[in-house]
C-alpha cells in the first residue's frame, strides 16, 4: 500500500486517491479524511458494501484490499491508494454465480440482506485462507460481521456448503 | 384441524429475491442519490433533562458546506405537534422532531445541521453551541407517579400516560379457593431491535406539483401519513411515500422514523433540494427506539397440585420520553392475556408512564413478550414453591386442544393448535430426563446445570384497533390490506401488496400464494417490491409488522387472485365458445376439460388489453383485480371490561434451554436449545425456519447481552456496538427447530403470523439459570441475565461455589 507516500496529511486536505475496484481504476481528488468506504460507495458508486455502524464493529463495509480482508470504514481511502480491491459486486464472474454466492442463496444465508456483501467477502476470504474450515473456524472467521435477521444458523451452513464445493477458488 | 394440501405453497422453494444481494445489487434507502442532494446531522442532547436555555448556531452556519440550520424553536413555527394518541391530559404533550424549550432524554435531537456533504454537517453539528439548564430527571416507572416527581411533559401534569383495569372472571372467588397464594415481583428490561440497516429518509420537493416524495423505510407508510401530513399542514395527496425494494431489517423499531421523515420532508421543502438523513448506529441504538421496560407486581392463587386458578397483578410500563405509537403497547399485551395457560380468573391494574429514558416503540414480540415471560416465570416460581416440576406445572394448566379454538378471558380467541402436544414433543426432544439426572450427577461434582422452558404466543395480524381501549374516538382502527394481482399486456402474472418486507421474502412466498390460486409455477409470478403510494396498492393499515403480512396481505393476494381468474375464465368462455364449467386454469392457461381447447394467458391479455374490440360486450378491458381484505371480527370494539377481540392468528412456541452456570465466574454456557412451534400451514418452510431461528436467536440475545442501562443522571452507558455488542457467531448457539403445524382455524390459507416469535427464549434462558443455580437459592427476577445481576445474587446468597 502506498501510505507512506504522505509523512503528514491533514483531515481535510485535499489527496488523490486511485484504487482498482474489481479490475476497474477509479481515480479522484478526496479529502484525506475520507473513509475508503466512502470511496467505494459515493466515488466509485458501487453500493453494494454496506454501512451498518460508526466503531467498525459490524462488518458489512468488509472488502478484499490486496488478498486480504478489511472493514473498508477502518481505514481512509488514501491509504489504499495503488491497492487492488475486490468487493461483492466483483465475486461473480462472466455472470457466473461464485461458489459462495450460490451457496448462500441456496441456504437462505440472509433475510434483510444488508449484511451479505460483508459476509461473502469475510467468507471469501477465510476459504482463501482455509479451504476446509471446520464449524469452530468458520464462526471464527465471520466472528466480525454482524447478522440480525438469520442467527448465523444458515451463513454457516452456507460457508460449510461452499467449502465443500470448492469456494475458496 | 388437519393441514390442507397444497401444491405450490408449503415448499421449501429457494428465495428469488436472495439474488440481489448476494451479488450487491440490492437497493437499500443510502444507496439512492439524487444529484444536489443534501445532508442532514442533528445535534443531540448529553443530559436527560434540561430546559434549553439557549442555542448559538453562528459557528456552525459559518462552516464550509452548511446551507442551513433548524432549532425546536423554528420547528415550532412550521410544523404541527405530532398528533396524540391518548386523550388529554396526556393527549396535552406536544411532541416535534427536535426538542422544544426542554429536552427530555439523552440524545434527544434539539438541533439540525444541513450541508453539502455528511460529513460537513457531523463537523458543523459539533459547532453548535447548546446551554443546558438541568432539571431533576425521573427514570423508574413507580417513581414517575409519585406526588413530586419531575414531570417529563410539564403540560401534560403527569407522568401517567394512561391506566387501565382488567377484571376478569371471578378473581376474588379463586383466590378465596386457593391453597396458597404467592407473591412477587418480576421485571423485563429495556433493550433495542438494532436492525443492522439504520434508519435514514430521502426527501425531495417538486415546485410544479407543490408535492413531496419521501423515500423512507417506516414499515407502516401509510399508518404514519396523518402524523406526517398533519405536521406539515399538507394534504396526504401531496406526500408521495416511498419505499426502496430492500428494507435492511426492522423488527419494529423503524416505525419510529416518521419523526425524521417529518424534520426532513421540511427541509426538503423549505430548502427546495433533496435532503438525506441515515442514522448513525450510535444514533439509532440511543433514540432510534427502544423496547418496553416492564415490572410486574404478581399474587398467584394456586392449588397444591401446580393448577393456577387465579393471577391479580399490577403492571408498570416505562415508556420512555414520549409515547408517540406507544400508548398501543399497554394494551396490545391483552390479546394474549392468560399466555397458553387456561387461567380464566385474571384482574390486571396497568400502568404505562413516561420517564426520561428514551422512547419505546414495537419491538419484535410487541407488548406480549414482556407479557409471556410474567407468565413463564411464574410457572417456574409456583413449581418452586410447591416443590413441583416446571414441566408438570405447565402441562397441568396449559390450554387443551379440546377447547380450541379457545376464548381466552379478555376475549380474544385463539385459532386451535395443539399447546400439550407440543409441550410434550418439546420434553422429548430436549431429552427431558436424561437432563435431569445429568443435573444430580454434575452437582456432585460442583458443576451446575439447569433446565428451563418458556412458551410465546404471538398475537398475529393484530389490530391496531385494541387502543380504542385507550381512546374509542381515535380514529384508527381495523386491520385491512390491499392487492392487485394482473395479467399484464405481454401475458406476465404480477402482483403487488401494500406491504413491503423488510427481510421477510415476500416476493418468494406471495408468489406461492399467487401461483396455488392460478396453478402456476410460481417462478412465472413477478411479485413486485417496495412499496409507492402513487404508482403502488395500498390500504390505510398496508405494512410489514405486527406479523401480518402473510396472513393479511396473503389473503389479499389470493382473493385478488382469485377475482381475476373469475375473469379470465369469463373472456376465455366467450373467445373459446364455451361453458365456463368446463374452463380449467393451469400453468398460465385456459383449458377446456371437454373440448380440450384451450387459451393461453399471453393471448387473452393482448385481447383483453390491446385489441379491445373484440372483448365481449360489457367486459371492461383489462386483465386486473384488487382486492383490500379486512377481517370479521365478532366483538371488534371493547366492552366495559376491556375485552375485545381483533387479532386474527395466534402462532406459539415452545422453548426449552439447558444451560451449565459457572458458580463462580456467572458465566452461562448454553449445552441445548429447542424450539418446537405451531406456524400453521407454512408457505415457504425456508423462509418460516429462518425468520423462527432469527427470533431465537435475538431471544438469547435479549437475555444474555442487550441491555440499556442508564446512569442516575439518565445518561444512557451503552450506545454503540462496542458497548452494546450484538450476538455474533461466537455466542449464537445452534439451534434445533422443530415443526408441529396444525391449519390455523381464521385464516383463508391455514397460514398463521410467525415473523415475530418475540423474545421465546429470554424465558427459557432465565428459568435454566434459576434452575441451575438452585442449590444457592438464587432466584431470577429479571429478564436480563448479565454476569453483573447473577454475581450479585450469588453473592447475596452465601453458599459457598
Amino acid at each position: 500500500m502506498a501510505v507512506q507516500k504522505y509523512s503528514k496529511v491533514e483531515p481535510e486536505e485535499n489527496v488523490r486517491v486511485s484504487v482498482k475496484i474489481n479490475g476497474r481504476v477509479y481515480a479522484e481528488t478526496v479529502e484525506a479524511r475520507m473513509l475508503l468506504i466512502d470511496f467505494i460507495r459515493d466515488v466509485a458508486k458501487l453500493k453494494g458494501s454496506k454501512i451498518g455502524c460508526d466503531t467498525t464493529s459490524c462488518g458489512a463495509c468488509t472488502v478484499i484490499v490486496n488478498g486480504r480482508s478489511v472493514k473498508s470504514c477502518t481505514m481512509f481511502a488514501f491509504e489504499a491508494d495503488g491497492a487492488e480491491i475486490l468487493t461483492v459486486e466483483g465475486l461473480s464472474a462472466d455472470d457466473k454465480l461464485h461458489p459462495l454466492q450460490e451457496a448462500f442463496w441456496n441456504n437462505h444465508a440472509l433475510q434483510c440482506g444488508y449484511c451479505t456483501a460483508g459476509m461473502l467477502m469475510s467468507a471469501y476470504y477465510l476459504l482463501k485462507k482455509n479451504p476446509h474450515p471446520t464449524e469452530e473456524e468458520i464462526r471464527k472467521g465471520l466472528a466480525g460481521n454482524i447478522c440480525r435477521c438469520t442467527g448465523y444458523i444458515n451463513i454457516i451452513k452456507a460457508v460449510k456448503e461452499a467449502a465443500s464445493k470448492g469456494g475458496s477458488a | 384441524m388437519a393441514l390442507q394440501e397444497y401444491k405450490w405453497m408449503g415448499k421449501p422453494l429457494k428465495v428469488k429475491e436472495d439474488v440481489y444481494p448476494i451479488t450487491g445489487k440490492a437497493t437499500y434507502l443510502d444507496d439512492i442519490d439524487i444529484p444536489g442532494t443534501l445532508y442532514l446531522a442533528y445535534v443531540r442532547s448529553p443530559v436527560a433533562h434540561a430546559r434549553i436555555k439557549r442555542i448559538d448556531t453562528s459557528k456552525a452556519l459559518a462552516h464550509p458546506g452548511v446551507v442551513y440550520c433548524v432549532t425546536g424553536e423554528d420547528v415550532k413555527k412550521a410544523l404541527s405537534p405530532f398528533m396524540e394518541i391518548t386523550e388529554p391530559p396526556n393527549g396535552r404533550i406536544y411532541d416535534y422532531p427536535l426538542a422544544v424549550d426542554k429536552v427530555r432524554y439523552f440524545g434527544e435531537p434539539v438541533a439540525a445541521i444541513v450541508a453539502t456533504s455528511r460529513y460537513a454537517a457531523e463537523d458543523a453539528a459539533e459547532l453548535v453551541e447548546v446551554e443546558y439548564e438541568q432539571l431533576g430527571c425521573v427514570l423508574d416507572a413507580e417513581e414517575a407517579l409519585k406526588p413530586g416527581a419531575p414531570l417529563v411533559h410539564d403540560e401534560a401534569g403527569t407522568n401517567l400516560v394512561w391506566r387501565g383495569v382488567w377484571d376478569l372472571g371471578s378473581v376474588d372467588t379463586a383466590f378465596a379457593q386457593a391453597d396458597r397464594v404467592i407473591k412477587d415481583k418480576i421485571y423485563f428490561h429495556r433493550y433495542a431491535p438494532i436492525p443492522l440497516e439504520p434508519s435514514g429518509v430521502l426527501a425531495a420537493y417538486d415546485e410544479s406539483q407543490d408535492s413531496l416524495t419521501i423515500y423512507n423505510m417506516i414499515p407502516m407508510p401509510m399508518f404514519v401519513i396523518p402524523m406526517i401530513c398533519g405536521a406539515l399542514r399538507m394534504p396526504p395527496s401531496k406526500v408521495r411515500m416511498i419505499h426502496p425494494p430492500n428494507i435492511g431489517g426492522s423488527f419494529g423499531g423503524k416505525i419510529m422514523s416518521y419523526t425524521h421523515a417529518t424534520l426532513v420532508a421540511l427541509l426538503a421543502k423549505t430548502l427546495k433540494k433533496p435532503v438525506k438523513y441515515v442514522e448513525t448506529r450510535t444514533e439509532n441504538i440511543e433514540s432510534g427506539t427502544h423496547s418496553n421496560e416492564r415490572t410486574f407486581h404478581v399474587e398467584v392463587a394456586v392449588k397444591k397440585d401446580g393448577t393456577i386458578l387465579g393471577l391479580r397483578a399490577k403492571i408498570y410500563d416505562n415508556c420512555g420520553a414520549y409515547p408517540r405509537y406507544e400508548p398501543a403497547g399497554a394494551v396490545i399485551w391483552s390479546q394474549v392475556t392468560p399466555g397458553v395457560y387456561a387461567v380464566k380468573n385474571i384482574s390486571i391494574e396497568f400502568a404505562q408512564v413516561m420517564t426520561n429514558k428514551g422512547p419505546t416503540s414495537p419491538v419484535r414480540g410487541y407488548s406480549r413478550l414482556q407479557h409471556n415471560f410474567m407468565w413463564e416465570k411464574l410457572m417456574d416460581i409456583v413449581a418452586r414453591e410447591l416443590g413441583l416440576d416446571p414441566a408438570e406445572v405447565r402441562l397441568r394448566n396449559l390450554i387443551k386442544a379440546a377447547d380450541m379454538p379457545y376464548t381466552g378471558p379478555s376475549g380474544t380467541i385463539y385459532d386451535g393448535g395443539d399447546y400439550e402436544r407440543v409441550f410434550r414433543k418439546l420434553l422429548d426432544a430436549l431429552e427431558y430426563t436424561k437432563w435431569r439426572k445429568l443435573q444430580e450427577e454434575y452437582r456432585a461434582k460442583k458443576r451446575y446445570i439447569g433446565i428451563g422452558f418458556s412458551a410465546v404466543i404471538d398475537s398475529a395480524a393484530n389490530n391496531f384497533g385494541q387502543v380504542k381501549i385507550i381512546n374509542k374516538y381515535f380514529p384508527v382502527s381495523g386491520n385491512s390490506e390491499a392487492a392487485m394481482v394482473m395479467i399484464d399486456q405481454g401475458g406476465q402474472v404480477v402482483a403487488r401488496t401494500g406491504t413491503s418486507d423488510t427481510g421477510q421474502s415476500h416476493a418468494t412466498t406471495f408468489a406461492q400464494i399467487v401461483a396455488e390460486e392460478l396453478d402456476m409455477d410460481p417462478s412465472r409470478i413477478e411479485f413486485q417490491r417496495g412499496f409507492d403510494s402513487v404508482s403502488g396498492v395500498w390500504a390505510a393499515h398496508s405494512g410489514a409488522y405486527a406479523s401480518r403480512s402473510a396472513v393479511l396481505a396473503g389473503t389479499a393476494l389470493a382473493l385478488a387472485a382469485r377475482k381475476l381468474k373469475e375473469k379470465v375464465v369469463l373472456l376465455a368462455a366467450n373467445l373459446l365458445k364455451e361453458d365456463p364449467a368446463n374452463l380449467v386454469v393451469k400453468d398460465g392457461k385456459v383449458v377446456s376439460s371437454q373440448s380440450g381447447k384451450q387459451i393461453s394467458f399471453e393471448e387473452l391479455a393482448l385481447i383483453a388489453w390491446s385489441d379491445v374490440l373484440l372483448l365481449p360486450e360489457g367486459f371492461e378491458p383489462g386483465l386486473v383485480s384488487y382486492y383490500v381484505y379486512k377481517p370479521d371480527f365478532k366483538n371488534n370494539l371493547p366492552d366495559p371490561k376491556n375485552r375485545i377481540n381483533n387479532t386474527l392468528t395466534y402462532s406459539y412456541t415452545m422453548h426449552g434451554t439447558v444451560v451449565e452456570v459457572d458458580a463462580e465466574t456467572a458465566q452461562i454456557k448454553i449445552l441445548k436449545h429447542v424450539a418446537v412451534s405451531d406456524p400453521g400451514v407454512m408457505i415457504n418452510p425456508l423462509v418460516v425456519e429462518g425468520q423462527e431461528a432469527g427470533a431465537a436467536i435475538q431471544g438469547i440475545e435479549a437475555a444474555l447481552l442487550d441491555n440499556l442501562e442508564y446512569d442516575d443522571n439518565g445518561v444512557l452507558l451503552a450506545s454503540n456496538f462496542w458497548l452494546y455488542p450484538p450476538i455474533t457467531t461466537q455466542e449464537a448457539p445452534n439451534l434445533e427447530i422443530i415443526h408441529d403445524a396444525t391449519r390455523s382455524t381464521s385464516s383463508l390459507t391455514g397460514v398463521r403470523g410467525v415473523g415475530e416469535g418475540g423474545g421465546g427464549p429470554v424465558g427459557s434462558l432465565a428459568n435454566a439459570v434459576e434452575d441451575a443455580l438452585s442449590p444457592f437459592g438464587v432466584k431470577i427476577r429479571s429478564s436480563h441475565l448479565s454476569s453483573k445481576y447473577l454475581y450479585s445474587l450469588l453473592k447475596k446468597s452465601g453458599v459457598k461455589a
